[in-house]
């Protein structure tokens, strides 16, 4: 029964995280949906882990006070009825409600799991580590999965498909929720009431979430609008980054010192995230390696930190709920300084591309009557598409005939598409530079401070 | 985990096989009990508080895992940290080796730079050529670069939000546009593209045209050379401009198939219709314009007869 409830409590603490990045594929599906902005789309990521960050600790409070079981039921029931309000949302007002709720549901949930996996396992290193790991392999998870069931069905689909999967992971809570509600005595933590967070481990986990946030948020935007790939097409890329956390999880075990894992995997992420930012064309296939680096960073940083905080503390479910708290207010944090700079240098960068396929359009031997024709219905495409990475290919059909008239519209056209990946490419660039530098920072409270017990 | 390692759980990683306490305990807290067992191997002693944020002193009982790290376990962290440090830099080194400093849209010509004319390979290609020199005019004058001005002229409503955005005035706007135009017709007598009576039929057109009238001129070049009939539309009137302009051409040669002017002699460059032509010049041309052009043939024909 231990091993099937401890199935099932990680696989709620899974779904819960996951729902923090699930989405990040069908943002581009929700902002033409929408017809809102990047920085506007960027809240249905940036509500969830806000209201995760703030409610992480009075959840695990909550759970303390009226039994793990019954907060874990409560919050997956909250969840499940913020799933089902976001995928019947029919705008973005009622999609950000749903997932603040979700995200309640959610720091009531995953903070009572933790009291309860340690019970379920008998053991506070294994219910810890089992904790950690599913929230990791969640979030991973979560992109391609999202991709996923936005290419084959919707992106409602995606919340829609979690009610009831919280609420089977819910029915194993049954015994607990009976146990508690015949007699629940509010533990008392030995040592005293003090239970002020492990201050240093959690700043670092803070950053390294900021840094996260962009390897999770940025690439699949990269992908989608930069490089015009499909959500499907993107969730295979993406799905290297859980593969490699897998990978990283593996080699974390091999090594017990949690400073060690904790500064490489810091290291790991930042040069993953650096690679992305020196990215030297616009092939997934560059993607890859930076993604393998970055995966294998989160794994190993994430579990030695989150370790490291919650370990041998008096409090384990609200130490919990602090790491929660970091890690989800690090994403805030990361998504609100890097949004804006990207899209700022998007913008710029989306001027210079059409500058450079104007120059193309004007340079190339395409008769210039031709020209003016093509030019006019460039202009007509990129003011339908407004600020987004424009699609031009429509300006050019349908091609001439004349083999020869063809292969200088095509030849202008892969001008063009090229300027405009390079563009697209080179926008992301900085964001990605200043994740790589959170990832670092976190060198700090990692290495330096002694109060930081690893 | 290694068979020495500290943090090895005395139930030797087994599932626990007890049942969770129920009834007057709590569960959490006898867990908690056991966790403090699996950590520091007693069950009676009670859990010990890790050295936190906080200033309280460290309790005498250290967890496991912050035991001093026995050698295998240090070498092992000291391994992953370079493998960290080497693949970060292998990977950032390799990507700027190719080229990723260098991925991002390519440069524009700076539109005040005069670009060459090239030989021209027909009557399109001059026209083109001097639209193009003509928008790089205009882009100079409004510092803004060649291709905004080409996008900026495409419809009335993103000259309008171009305009708008750049915080240029419609008097700024004609006056960089003439000025630009202006620039080409210099250009292209300069390189010998176009007849210099041509250039001066387009430089004295260029002063008397309304800004609305300026930018079709600049999206289809052609109508400076087509035998004049655009600038004749432009010009409103009925006058047979391009042929003027053509016999004008033909008198020094070049045409308007452009190559360049240079007659063979003075007597092949006056033809017998001249007379006639300058007659229906100063009969068909706005006043303005008539002024300009006799001032202009007045000087190309001393600098024919008196080299």
């Amino acid at each position: 029964m231990s091993r099937t409830r401890t199935f099932f409590l990680a696989g709620a603490v899974a779904l819960v995280l996951a729902d923090s990045s699930i989405v990040v594929l069908a943002l581009p599906e929700i902002f033409r949906e929408f017809d809102t902005s990047i920085s506007g789309v960027s809240w249905v990521l940036i509500i969830f882990n806000l209201v995760l960050a703030l409610l992480a600790v009075p959840g695990a409070w909550a759970a303390r006070q009226y039994g793990p079981g019954r907060a874990a039921a409560v919050g997956l029931a909250v969840f499940a009825g913020g799933s089902l309000a976001c995928g019947l949302a029919t705008g973005l007002g009622p999609l950000l409600t749903g997932r603040a709720v979700q995200a309640a549901g959610g720091a009531i949930a995953v903070t009572a799991a933790l009291e309860m996996l340690i019970v379920a396992t008998g053991s506070e290193r294994k219910g810890i580590a089992t904790w950690v790991g599913a929230g990791a392999v969640g979030a991973a998870v979560g992109p391609g999965l999202g991709g996923l069931l936005t290419e084959l069905i919707s992106w409602q689909s995606i919340f829609l498909n979690q009610v009831p999967v919280a609420i089977i992971a819910a029915v194993p809570l049954r015994e607990a929720i009976v146990e508690e509600t015949r007699e629940w005595r509010i533990p008392k933590i030995p040592g005293g009431d003090d239970q002020r967070p492990h201050l240093p481990a959690n700043i670092a986990l803070a950053l390294v979430s900021a840094a996260i946030a962009a390897t999770l948020f940025l690439v699949v935007l990269l992908l989608i609008e930069g490089w015009r790939m499909t959500p499907i097409e993107a969730a295979a890329v993406v799905t290297v980054l859980p593969v490699a956390a897998l990978a990283g999880a593996r080699l974390g075990r091999a090594v017990p010192s949690e400073r060690m894992r904790a500064a490489a995997g810091a290291i790991f992420l930042a040069g993953g995230l650096a690679g992305l930012a020196l990215l030297p064309g616009a092939s997934f296939v560059y993607v890859i390696p930076p993604q393998i680096l970055a995966g294998i960073g989160l794994a190993l940083v994430l579990s030695a930190l989150t370790e490291a905080a919650v370990t041998g503390r008096s409090g384990t479910g609200i130490h919990g709920g602090w790491t929660i708290a970091a890690r989800h207010a690090g994403v805030v944090v990361g998504l609100l300084i890097l949004t804006p700079i990207f899209t700022a240098q998007l913008d710029t960068e989306r001027i210079n591309a059409l500058d450079a396929g104007t120059a193309a359009l004007l340079d190339s031997s395409i008769p210039p009557t031709e020209k003016l024709d093509l030019g006019a219905r460039l202009a007509d495409q990129i003011d339908l598409q407004g600020d987004r990475v424009p699609d031009v290919r429509p300006a050019f059909e349908p091609l001439p005939t004349d083999p020869v008239a063809r292969d200088e519209y095509e030849d202008v056209l892969g001008k063009i598409e090229g300027e405009l990946d390079r563009a697209a490419t080179h926008a992301f660039s900085g964001s990605f530079f200043i994740a790589a530098l959170f990832g670092l920072l976190a060198l700090l409270p990692i290495g330096l401070t002694r109060r930081l017990d690893l | 985990m290694s068979a020495e390692d500290p943090t090895e759980p005395l139930d030797g990683g087994e599932s626990p096989t007890e049942p969770i306490p129920t009834g007057g305990e709590n569960p959490t807290e006898a867990l908690r009990d056991e966790a403090s067992a699996d950590r520091t191997g007693t069950v009676d002693e009670q859990p010990t508080e890790r050295m936190g944020s906080g200033d309280e002193a460290p309790t005498e009982q250290k967890p496991a895992e912050s035991r001093a790290p026995h050698q295998s376990e240090l070498k092992s962290g000291t391994g992953i940290l370079a493998a960290s440090i080497l693949a970060s830099i292998a990977l950032i080194v390799t990507y700027i080796f190719a080229g990723g400093l260098d991925y991002k849209p390519t440069p524009v010509a700076d539109p005040c730079d005069a670009r060459a004319w090239t030989e021209p390979s027909g009557f399109e290609d001059t026209a083109q050529q001097l639209a193009l020199s003509a928008l790089d005019g205009a882009a100079c004058e409004l510092g803004v670069s060649r291709e905004e001005l080409t996008r900026a002229i495409a419809t009335p409503e993103s000259q309008t939000e171009f305009l708008e955005r750049n915080d240029i005035s419609d008097g700024e706007f004609s006056d960089a546009l003439r000025s630009g135009i202006t620039r080409a017709a210099d250009d292209a007598e300069d390189a010998g593209a176009i007849d210099p009576l041509i250039a001066s039929g387009i430089r004295t057109a260029v002063r008397v045209l309304p800004v609305e009238q300026l930018v079709p001129l600049l999206q289809d070049a052609s109508s400076l050379l087509d035998g004049g009939a655009g600038l004749n539309d432009l010009l409103g009137g009925d006058t047979d401009l391009g042929g003027i302009l053509d016999n004008l051409g033909d008198l020094f040669g070049g045409g308007s198939e452009g190559g360049g002017g240079g007659g063979s002699g003075l007597e092949d460059l006056i033809p017998d219709n001249l007379p006639q032509d300058l007659q229906d010049l100063q009969d068909q041309l706005p006043p303005e314009i008539q002024d300009e052009l006799d001032n202009q043939l007045q000087q190309g024909l001393d600098g024919l007869l008196n080299p």
